[in-house]
């Protein structure tokens, strides 16, 4: 019976493949009578590897865990409270440490940008579509601070849009604000919905 | 209502504090985590600070 042996190919394209041929010290009739069983071998193995992976495959997909959505009156009050007061969420959660450093961030970050005049975002149609994008973005991200924001609404504060690296530097810190908050009210809601401790 | 004139540099760099805290807070689990995170994000933003700086002024000739 002709010898099968596994040899290392290298295709034209510079590809190496791995597949079963016959010595060619053999003569040529055995040859031929030999490759349609090794063919055929060939095709039954990939078959049954390609079963085993799909098998192992659908194993991963059984033993990855399901990330339900929790009961929405676990989180809904202490991602409120985070929204409303930076930092609250996490007091409620009994986070108190992690809580007061993310009030005094957020807060202080809030109040240079109040300090440094910076401008609030107004959700108002722009002159092209990337202006609006612009405007709506940024009254979503200042409306993130919240308290923060509706104090400075209520009280008045309106600064037009101005010239000027201290005005710039101000809505930035500003938007960034409601941005870090928005971070935190997700990590009150991981904490609350006990995938972090 | 105070007013504050701030530099570039003093403005990057409170702005870099208070983004780095809260980062490293929200972003890791454990105390030491959030340390080494919260400096990481610090130094990377001074040395974006830094770098960008110098290659504006270099860009302008």
């Amino acid at each position: 019976m002709a010898s099968i042996s596994r040899t290392q190919q290298t295709t034209q394209s510079g590809a190496t493949t791995v597949g079963r041929s016959v010595e060619p010290s053999q003569p040529a009739d055995v040859q031929n009578a030999v490759a349609p069983a090794i063919r055929e071998h060939d095709a039954n193995d990939s078959h049954v590897t390609l079963v085993k992976v799909l098998r192992m495959a659908e194993t991963q997909v059984a033993a990855a865990p399901k990330q339900a959505v929790p009961p929405i009156n676990t989180w809904i009050l202490p991602v409120a409270a985070a929204w409303f007061i930076p930092g609250l969420g996490h007091f409620l959660l009994k986070k108190t440490g992690r809580g007061a450093l993310l009030f005094a961030s957020i807060a202080l970050m809030f109040l240079f940008g109040l300090f440094m005049r910076g401008m609030m975002f107004t959700p108002e149609k722009g002159a092209d579509y990337l202006t609006s994008l612009i405007n709506y973005g940024g009254f979503v991200c200042d409306i993130a601070s919240g308290a923060f924001y509706l104090c400075a609404a209520i009280f008045g504060y309106s600064q037009p849009d101005m010239p000027g690296d201290v005005h710039d530097y101000g809505t930035k810190f500003l938007v960034t604000a409601g941005l870090l908050n928005i971070l935190a009210m997700v990590d009150v809601f991981e904490i609350a919905a006990k995938r972090r401790d | 209502m105070p007013r504050v004139n701030l530099s570039h540099f003093e403005a990057a760099f409170l702005f870099s504090v208070f983004a780095s805290v809260v980062l490293g807070i929200t972003t890791k689990k454990t105390t030491r985590e959030r340390l080494n995170y919260g400096a990481y994000c610090f130094g990377c933003f001074i040395f974006a600070l830094f770098a960008i700086g110098w290659a504006m002024k270099l860009g302008h000739g």
